[in-house]
């Protein structure tokens, strides 16, 4: 019995206010073009009641087809043939003719009688209609239902062709390519077999050529009789991810066949569907239940070595999920590992470091108790080794300047890494590493070291020799430097770097015996340079220590030697900027050389002649060169009036960073201010004044600066300049108390205005209560602090923790009153975090507890520069 | 990341030589031309276990859980490319689910 409550209809008044006919055929023929195929179906009932009007029987007709399709399409196939049903009832146009969609809906129900009995009938389908449904009675003759057979006539194509469809499947089954070839052949084109020729064509060719196998199944269409199949191999075609994602989508049927085609095992199809059923991202605990569960087909060490790794994220509190499946408890080695492994996840370096130490320490002493001699040493010193380098590798604290103290985590890094190689002495790129770390932090001694060691194990690795050679240069020995670069270029003759570097070695030897007055072995090195040489750069070099060289011995003839050279150069002020910094390297200072040679005087007064000028000096950079105080004073001059207006945005932008590299930051701040008077506000000009004005950090003298700063950040981000973005923000954590500069003065004080001096003891006791009432933040707002001010304050909360950060400011305040009354300026200090200063490099400081107790210390100094 | 042993074919004892040759194989079986997925799980997986210190510092230090695909791989591994019988043409030709 329906549930449906009926609609209550007023007695005596039912008709009254009732919509008329017209009215009602407008909304059921309103309905039928919106495909409200339900609506539509009431309305014209309704009206049929009045009058049995053709048009209205075929717009019912009409709407009973409609929702037919929209319940197939449900899948709701008994529903839909009971509309089928009702539409044939009505009796409307061909008597009994049969719609395919309902014909199709019948086979699919296995109904085949009444389509059968259609087809037999003339006049119950349209030839086209025919010809649409042949090919599912096609694929389900091949499924094997004879009736259909049986029911067509035998000139029928369906019948005619039945025989070499069916044997294609049975060639094809049995792996028969031959004859499955030979029945293909045997079906015409125009046959309602033809989807079922691409696919088995496509399923012969699936294995070695997916593309092809691909295409031909593009050929069969999605509402084919054979589309299911067409699935199904589709599905097999994907790759092994996308297979097991796509997998969960698809019916029973569909997956089985792919399966097959992939080579799946039965077993390997019931796990499928286990796993399937932990969802996509399986939870840990489930997933070690199924590991333990299939344990013996999954090899019981693999099983616990996957255990152990769904254990890392939640452990220690996973460790209890062994038990609670049934799995063996974690040995000693096993819990050290875990316990290493989840320092990791804590992201904390101390914690990393001490973690695989102590689990190094645990295999070094397993070691010792008698188990060196086993076969698998080796294996065992690998892991002690890699255990020691785990913290240097997995972090990026040996990728920056060793640190002064060698208690700092760096160091007993690099410490530690250096000791690895005890362990593991055959891992080149450790050595590597420690040279370069060294290297730069001039620990030239300890490069050195390690260099030493890998040079005996690898002479002639051009890894090592370069390392070295960088190191003999960054410790001013050019002659071991050219003694390396000759070893390097027997090993590989053609490297034209190793080569101009050599020439840079000769050269800058050549310069350092100059000075010691030893012209001779100058012109020595000169000689073996030349042999080098290659290339202009190369020999204008050769050709300018050559005459610096001669003007030291005959100033006359140097001196007509180096005009010479500087007319052959251009002559203009970038000639002379060649000479000056070459200059440089013989302690000649380059307006006693320009004087000695009577050069003239040079401007930069072409935009020509300044862009010459800053590419000279970008080479002397890129070199590894330096530019002295004597440059610099030589230069300014003409700097200053050179004719930066008529760069161009992308050449101001350059020549900024030259000035930068170059340490010349009076001509790099006059033409950020220019550039700024062009490009209002453009960010990157922005920056390059801020850092020129403050060439050592920022010492508080115009907080207008850094919100200026400020604004270009925000500016440069709009503008999608991510550089000049990720250059500013650098700059601004660096200028921050939190960046490890100068905590004093703060970079941005608040106004001069704030009122927030000298407030009385009960003032005080207010605004404490305020701020434990309301909270930092919004007792800050309601003080009126601005907003620049406030963002940094929430950048120490979220630092320093709420709490931590409340009570250090009220202490802080508190002490103020004591200290005459005076409230100082906020920011106020803090306690100094883990790690100390280094936070860029995680927290790579002396650690945190070390540093606690300065706090009381450092207070009244701190105070006192307010 | 997939496990690199069940993506080269080799058991955990393989040597530098057996990691090599499965590399070469695989590549050879699935060039990234044809299969560039497979492919690249290939360079990853021999990158990953090339020399006894990589095979160590996987073991060590990877903490990923096991891929389905892993478990897959491992409990039932695949077959050769197969040809679906009979009753499972008839199957989906009869419409089954």
């Amino acid at each position: 019995m329906s549930k449906k409550q009926k609609r209550r209809s007023v007695r005596g008044g039912g008709r009254r206010g009732a919509p008329s006919p017209d009215a009602i055929e407008r909304q059921a023929r309103a309905d039928l073009d919106a495909g409200r195929y339900r609506d539509a179906i009431g309305h014209l009932k309704e009206l049929l009641k009045l009058e049995a009007r053709a048009d209205w029987q075929a717009a019912l007709a009409d709407a009973y087809a409609g929702r037919a399709r929209e319940l197939d399409a449900k899948g709701m196939l008994k529903e839909a043939l009971v509309m089928w049903e009702n539409r044939a009832a009505l009796g409307v146009g061909t008597s009994g003719a049969m719609v395919p969609d309902q014909a199709r809906l019948l086979l699919r129900l296995g109904r085949i009688e009444p389509v059968l009995a259609a087809f037999a009938a003339d006049d119950r389908l349209a030839a086209a209609d025919r010809d649409r449904l042949r090919p599912v009675l096609a694929a389900r003759l091949l499924a094997g239902d004879a009736r259909i057979a049986e029911g067509l006539p035998d000139d029928d194509p369906v019948r005619r062709h039945a025989d070499a469809a069916s044997a294609a499947l049975g060639a094809y089954c049995r792996g028969d390519d031959a004859a499955l070839q030979q029945a293909l052949a045997a079906i015409p084109y125009r046959s309602p077999y033809r989807d079922w020729v691409q696919l088995l064509k496509s399923l012969q060719l699936a294995p070695a050529r997916p593309a092809e196998a691909l295409a031909l199944l593009e050929r069969i269409a999605d509402d084919s009789a054979f589309a299911a199949l067409k699935r199904a191999a589709r599905l097999a075609l994907l790759p092994e991810s996308a297979f097991l994602d796509a997998a969960g989508k698809v019916g029973k049927g569909v997956l089985r066949f792919a399966c097959a085609l992939r080579g799946w095992p039965p077993e390997r199809i019931v796990l499928h569907d286990e796993l399937a059923q932990l969802g996509t991202a399986p939870n840990p605990k489930a997933l070690l239940r199924l590991l333990h569960r299939h344990r013996a087909d999954l090899g019981p060490a693999w099983a616990r070595k996957q255990s152990l790794r769904l254990l890392s994220q939640e452990f220690p509190a996973s460790l209890k999920w062994l038990a609670a499946v049934g799995a063996d408890r974690t040995t000693g080695d096993e819990q050290r590992l875990l316990t290493a492994r989840a320092a990791e996840l804590d992201g904390d370096p101390w914690d990393l470091h001490e973690q695989w130490t102590l689990y190094a320490r645990h295999l070094m002493v397993q070691r010792g108790a008698g188990q060196a001699a086993s076969a698998d040493d080796s294996g065992r010193k690998l892991r002690i080794a890699l255990a020691l380098r785990r913290c240097a590798s997995s972090t990026s604290l040996l990728d920056d300047e060793p640190s002064p103290d060698p208690e700092d985590l760096d160091r007993l890094l690099a410490a530690q890494l250096e000791a690895s190689l005890d362990w593991d002495p055959d891992d080149r790129n450790t050595y590597l590493r420690l040279i370069d770390y060294y290297r730069r932090g001039k620990l030239l001694k300890d490069a050195r070291r390690i260099q030493d060691r890998a040079m005996r194990r690898w002479p002639r690795d051009m890894q090592v020799l370069g390392a070295a050679l960088d190191t003999a240069l960054g410790a001013g020995s050019f002659k071991k430097a050219a003694g390396l670069a000759r070893q390097m270029l027997e090993v590989d003759p053609i490297n034209t770097d190793v080569r101009e570097r050599l020439v840079a070695a000769h050269l800058a030897h050549a310069r350092k015996q100059v000075p010691k007055g030893r012209p001779d072995l100058a012109r020595k090195e000169l000689a073996q340079a030349a042999e080098w040489a290659r290339g202009g750069q190369a020999q204008e070099q050769l050709e300018i220590t050559a005459g610096l060289i001669t003007l030291l011995e005959d100033r006359k003839a140097g001196a007509e030697a180096l005009r010479d050279l500087l007319a052959r150069l251009g002559g203009g002020l970038s000639a002379q900027l060649v000479l000056a910094l070459a200059a440089e390297g013989i302690e000649i200072a380059p307006s006693k050389l320009l004087k000695q040679i009577d050069a003239p005087k040079a401007r930069l007064q072409t935009q020509a002649e300044l862009l010459a000028a800053l590419s000279r000096l970008r080479t002397h950079l890129d070199r590894g060169g330096t530019v002295s105080r004597d440059v610099e004073a030589w230069l300014a001059p003409a700097l200053k009036a050179a004719p930066w207006s008529s760069l161009s945005r992308g050449e101001t932008e350059t020549a900024c960073d030259t000035l930068r590299r170059c340490g010349l930051q009076q001509a790099r701040l006059r033409l950020a201010r220019a550039a700024l008077k062009r490009w209002d506000g453009a960010p990157v000009f922005e920056l390059h004044a801020f850092e020129a004005k403050y060439p050592h950090g920022f010492d508080g003298r115009s907080s207008l600066d850094l919100y200026k700063l400020e604004d270009a950040l925000e500016r440069a981000r709009d503008e999608g300049d991510t550089r000049t973005a990720q250059r500013i923000q650098e700059l601004l954590r660096a200028e921050s108390p939190f960046g490890g500069l100068p905590p004093f003065p703060f970079p941005s004080a608040p106004p001069s205005d704030l009122d927030l001096d000298e407030p009385g003891p009960a003032e005080l006791d207010s605004i404490i209560a305020l701020i434990r009432l309301i909270g930092i933040e919004r007792a800050f707002e309601l003080m009126g602090l601005p907003p620049e001010l406030r963002r940094e304050l929430k950048a120490m909360k979220r630092q320093l923790g709420e709490q931590a950060m409340t009570e250090t400011l009220i202490e802080f305040l508190r002490r103020g009153a004591d200290f005459g009354g005076a409230i100082p300026d906020l920011p106020f200090p803090l306690p100094p975090e883990r790690g100390g200063g280094k936070t860029s490099r995680g927290g790579g400081r002396r650690r945190a507890d070390e540093d606690d107790d300065d706090l009381d210390d450092d207070f009244g100094d701190q105070l006192s520069l307010f | 990341m997939r496990d690199p042993y069940l993506i080269l074919a080799i058991d955990e004892a393989a040597d530098d030589a057996a990691v090599e040759a499965a590399y070469l194989q695989g590549i050879k079986r699935c060039p990234p031309e044809r299969d560039p997925e497979r492919f690249e799980a290939l360079r990853r997986a021999y990158e990953a276990l090339r020399t006894h210190r990589d095979r160590i510092a996987y073991e060590l230090f990877h903490t990923d859980p096991p891929e389905p695909a892993d478990i897959l791989d491992k409990a039932a591994p695949l077959g050769a490319p197969g040809r679906p019988d009979a009753t499972l043409f008839a199957a989906l030709l009869r419409g089954d689910p």
